[in-house]
């Protein structure tokens, strides 16, 4: 961070000019009134010519360049001090549990002076700032990138794998992965192909409310996710999060059939089709009958192959956007259809090419809920008749996610079998009523 | 003590709600609260700061995690209330409405306006912060002679109602959460207590004249800073009513006065704060055969007694020369803020089933000499050790002189300890809103639409409307002034009459406890009209408000019941002509002073169907065939 963030052009040059920098007391004359305050740093996004500062009762405000006709420094500003936490006394008998971080914050320190929220994630500050999981487990952290969740790439997963199976062999009975919550669903759905019969439990989790906040939720889902990792009882890849809007609940999800369904609302991820595998209840860990233990032969297999389409189909869908990929060499679709799976009939010669070209062509359905069934019209048996491979109830992420993933570890003859047999439970064998 | 140098000042800070129809960060209007209701927990965390150096007691809020209970309405709270919603933009209606009352205040609005929240973790924000911004500087207040500078207004979110409180946790309703607040920080000034609420309702009535702020209970609250030695303020929160200001400042005056002479009293004694002899231990044991019952049960608990010493605070500790100013007291509701009943301190025993016996193991314990005190402190909460260190602080900030700390109003005019005055530090930006410029556009708009000051629109309702001067000043200070004169000009029935029911019909109805809120402009708009059109008598206003609050009845239900009852011009002449006929013996005796008598008894059945002037005019017209 340069002396003067975020200031440009005429500001910059303004505060240049009276010696000026980030923190410092400074005194500023309008055409029309007269402030003093710290000068604060702009962000970069904002307008060029405004100078912002706090006042001595906390408040900021921006002042236009143009109206200023006096800016003088008054004094050098003080740097904030911080004084790290002592590492509280943790049982060395506790399970001993992985905290990765991939970006966004799991627990944050706020800099009031300039409102900056610097990322707190040694075992020590986690435990400073989140007391109750000295109770539970001995931690150890370590954070393998800083990138916010949209910014994250097949490339990440294999990574973030990577990392996994690391701390699995330095002896971790459970590991934790603080995740944006964007595309924290992809990451799951990724873990659980990648981690076949992943032998501890490995849960994802994050926080709708930003850490920098007193309501965050932050902090119950990483104890909750500490709490299930502790009570090594299940294994396997799994999304935590908040159940409802209260701060009581986290639902432990099944990493394939994990869904986020709201922009904004702490229980914005649910399971799809099957009900969590368990909830976290303050201290309380309830299995639900979803839960089948997994007993075999771990068999991680890391790579991702980006290039392959999810497509969302809709009336006045262009079929030229199939030739397209075609022509980008990807080497499979997941169409996500109408209904019971279908598009329109005039996609039907653009598919039929992608599969002559070798191409693999899976069906998920954009009703999210329910099965997919495509012998029932004839729009669906004729995409049948072309080669289309209806992918059951998959959610069309998951089935984008494992797509990838066949493709970056097993041969092209072998990828409809794989992705027919269902490995990480992303398919269920029933569709349950009352769901 | 040289009184010339402790001085009075008193500065305001009056928050009033705003009446704008939407709420502060969303779309929700805060004051149509008939939605369905939905209930959520949630837990309060404290945010971790870069700032080291913290007081006890703030350290201790800090760290306290707490639980919430919410009540929501979804007519009033949308997500955002709930906190499961990014806040939307501004309210460009309360922003309007915060810079018409800057400029008729002479403030001048900041170029860029930056949303700040404010820590805030006893739940009363979902959040557990309150956001806040501030709209100007400067200024100034005219009442009378005196000239109070304006230091700063700000719009802030107002706070959750709460709805009861314990230890454990907290109840709060969200209807009020987030509707728009002005806050106007007066500058301390030096003047006598009695101006203050002269202030106070100069203030509110220069926003009122905008016609845009919310009347009622709760709608207007002042925290008044109060301080005698000029460096340390004392921030009384909340005072509803300003009848108890005056006493409030009374009352903080005396104590703050008695803080400095016992400062004054110490150094006499000797002791400065580099020689305080900060001292405490448990006394457990003294009191294994205590007749106290109180502390008798707290060892029965399993629960500790502590000591702390009170170094030459001998007859420090009780003095009190005005009712509640002793330290004792201000000690007290201290340790309450940590979840203790209270203390006993040695100007006070032996009492309270404490023996003198008692008191002189603790005076050995302690190594007390003969002018030093000691304060009890009995609890088997692991807050122990820190209130204990309270104690020791608030005794050795004694020597010192005033403490800085926000305080709580009584509603007999006293104060109580609340917590630690936050300092600036509890601030940061909200990072999910841009800054908003104030454009010269925008100012030039505001400054040209300005409203009409207190006194001109007090001169137009007498002089132009008509009203009296008492019903002039009841209609601007009740909660129906924009209401009033939207009917004026809408509908056609006199002013005076329209006033009347809108103060004293309504204030009568609300003094007889019914619920006149449930009330809409709507609906009285409706009966007004109707009113003028003939369907309503006059004389009915007051029965269809009671039925409608007591009986839930609708309003367009009783206006069609009274369009399907309504008497026709024949109906009311053939009852007329019966009374008449009647009556016909008086009429021949009395002739034209009849007159009353047949309106008091047409009256009896037609009141409340029939407009009075009618039912007269029918009858001159009757009795002259």
């Amino acid at each position: 961070m340069s002396e003067l963030s975020g200031y440009k052009n005429e500001s910059l040059k303004i505060l240049n000019n009276a010696g000026i920098s980030i923190g410092d007391l400074i005194k500023i004359t309008t055409k029309t009134t007269e402030y003093s305050g710290n000068l604060l740093p702009r962000y970069e996004y904002s307008e060029e010519n405004y100078i912002v500062i706090k006042l001595s009762n906390g408040y900021n405000i921006g002042i236009d360049a143009k109206n200023i006709t006096n800016i003088q420094k008054i004094m050098g500003g003080e740097k904030p001090k911080f004084i790290p936490p002592e590492k509280p006394n943790v049982k060395e008998s506790l399970p001993k549990i992985a905290i990765l971080g991939t970006g966004g914050t799991i627990a944050s320190r706020i800099d009031y002076k300039t409102g900056a929220v610097n990322p707190a994630f040694s075992a020590e500050e986690l435990y400073s700032i989140i007391p109750e999981l000295s109770s539970y487990a001995n931690i150890n952290t370590e954070l393998i990138s800083n990138i916010a969740s949209e910014q994250m790439n097949p490339e990440d997963w294999t990574n973030i794998a990577k990392k996994v199976i690391e701390k699995i062999n330095e002896g971790n009975q459970g590991i934790i992965i603080g995740h944006g919550t964007d595309t924290m669903a992809y990451t799951s759905a990724a873990l659980s192909f990648a981690l076949e019969n992943c032998p501890i439990p490995v849960i994802i989790t994050g926080a709708q409310r930003s850490t920098d906040r007193p309501s965050s939720d932050a902090s119950l889902n990483m104890i909750s996710s500490v709490i299930m990792a502790s009570k090594r009882v299940l294994n396997g890849v799994y999304l935590a999060m908040h159940s409802s809007i209260e701060d009581n609940e986290v639902s432990i999800h099944s990493g394939t059939r994990v869904r986020k369904n709201h922009t904004s609302k702490r229980d914005a991820f649910q399971s799809i089709g099957i009900d969590p595998i368990a909830i976290v209840n303050q201290d309380k860990v309830t299995i639900g009958e979803e839960y089948i233990k997994n007993n075999n032969q771990f068999n991680p297999k890391i790579k991702f192959e980006e290039n392959v389409s999810l497509l969302k189909f809709h009336p006045g869908f262009n079929s030229e956007i199939i030739d397209k990929i075609i022509e980008l060499d990807a080497k499979g679709i997941i169409l996500e259809g109408t209904g019971l799976g279908h598009v329109n009939s005039r996609c039907n010669k653009s598919i039929k090419k992608a599969i002559d070209n070798g191409m693999f062509v899976g069906m998920t359905s954009q009703c999210l809920q329910g099965r997919i069934k495509m012998t029932v019209y004839s729009a669906g048996r004729d995409l049948l008749n072309i080669g289309v491979i209806p992918l059951e109830d998959m959610l069309p992420e998951t089935a984008l996610v494992k797509l990838m993933w066949a493709y970056g570890n097993y041969e092209n003859k072998e990828i409809k079998n794989i992705m027919l047999n269902n490995i990480a439970r992303e398919y269920t064998e029933r569709s349950i009523l009352g769901r | 003590m040289d009184k010339k140098n402790y001085e009075l000042k008193v500065g305001l800070e009056i928050h009033q709600q705003l009446a704008s129809s939407t709420k502060l960060f969303c779309n929700c209007n805060g004051f149509n609260n008939n939605g369905n209701e939905v209930y959520f927990k949630r837990i309060l965390r404290p945010t971790q700061s870069e700032l080291g150096k913290t007081d006890p007691a703030a350290l201790f809020e800090s760290k306290k995690s707490k639980r919430m209970n919410y009540i929501a309405d979804t007519n009033t709270s949308c997500l955002v209330e709930a906190d499961e919603e990014p806040p939307h933009e501004i309210s460009q209606e309360a922003l309007d409405i915060a810079l018409t009352i800057s400029y008729l205040l002479g403030a001048e609005p900041v170029d860029e306006i930056h949303v700040m929240r404010k820590l805030v973790i006893d739940g009363s924000n979902t959040t557990g912060f309150q956001r806040t911004v501030i709209i100007s500087t400067g200024g100034e207040l005219h009442v009378q002679d005196l000239t109070i500078p304006v230091l700063s207004i700000s719009l802030e979110e107002d706070a959750s109602r709460i709805i009861n409180k314990n230890r454990e946790e907290s109840t709060y309703s969200l209807d009020r959460l987030s509707i728009p607040l002005i806050e106007i920080t007066l500058a301390p000034m030096k003047f006598k207590k009695e101006e203050t609420e002269k202030i106070a309702l100069t203030l509110g009535r220069l926003m009122r004249t905008t016609g845009k702020v919310a009347r009622g209970i709760g709608t207007i609250r002042q925290d008044v800073n109060i301080s005698i030695d000029g460096k340390n303020i004392i921030e009384v929160k909340g005072v509803q009513q300003l009848d108890i200001l005056t006493d409030i400042i009374e009352f903080e005056n005396q104590r703050q006065s008695n803080l400095i002479k016992i400062k004054e009293e110490l150094i006499e004694r000797g002791v400065k704060e580099d020689n305080f002899n900060i001292r405490s231990a448990e006394i457990t044991n003294i009191f294994n055969n205590t007749n106290s019952k109180l502390i008798k049960k707290v060892i029965e608990n399993n629960g500790k007694v502590i000591a702390i010493k009170a170094p030459k605070f001998r007859g420090l500790i009780g003095k009190e020369d005005h009712k509640g100013t002793r330290l004792g007291r201000d000690i007290s509701s201290l340790v309450k803020f940590f979840g203790f009943g209270g203390i006993f301190h040695s100007d006070e025993l032996p009492n309270y089933g404490i023996t003198e016996d008692e008191c002189k193991k603790v005076t050995n314990k302690l190594e007390n000499d003969d002018d030093d005190g000691f304060i009890i402190l009995t609890g088997n909460t692991e807050n122990m050790d820190v209130a204990v260190k309270s104690i020791e602080n608030r005794l050795l900030q004694c020597t010192i002189g005033i403490p800085a700390e926000t305080r709580m109003p009584t509603e007999d005019g006293m104060t109580n300890f609340m917590r630690p005055r936050p300092g600036s530090a509890r601030m940061y930006p909200e990072t999910d809103i841009i800054p908003v410029k104030i454009y010269e556009e925008k100012r030039t708009a505001i400054k040209k639409s300005l409203p009409r000051s207190y006194e001109e629109q007090i001169d137009n309702y007498k002089n132009n409307i008509g009203l009296n001067d008492k019903l002039s000043v009841q209609i601007f200070d009740s909660k129906y002034k924009t209401l009033f004169e939207k009917l004026i000009k809408k509908v056609n029935v006199p002013a005076n009459y329209i006033a009347a029911q809108l103060t004293e019909t309504m204030i009568n109805l609300s003094r007889n406890k019914i619920d006149i809120t449930k009330i809409t402009d709507i609906e009285l708009e409706k009966i007004f009209k109707e009113i003028e059109s003939g369907v309503i008598a006059k004389e009915s206003f007051e029965k269809i408000i009671e039925d409608m609050c007591q009986n839930n009845k609708k309003i367009d239900e009783i206006i069609n019941e009274m369009k399907e009852n309504k008497l026709t011009d024949e109906d009311i002449e053939k009852i007329i002509l019966k009374i008449i006929d009647m009556k016909k013996e008086i009429i021949k005796e009395k002739g034209n002073d009849s007159f009353s008598i047949l309106m008091g008894e047409a009256m009896k059945q037609l009141r409340g169907k029939v407009d009075g002037k009618i039912v007269s005019d029918k009858i001159q017209k009757l009795l002259n065939n």
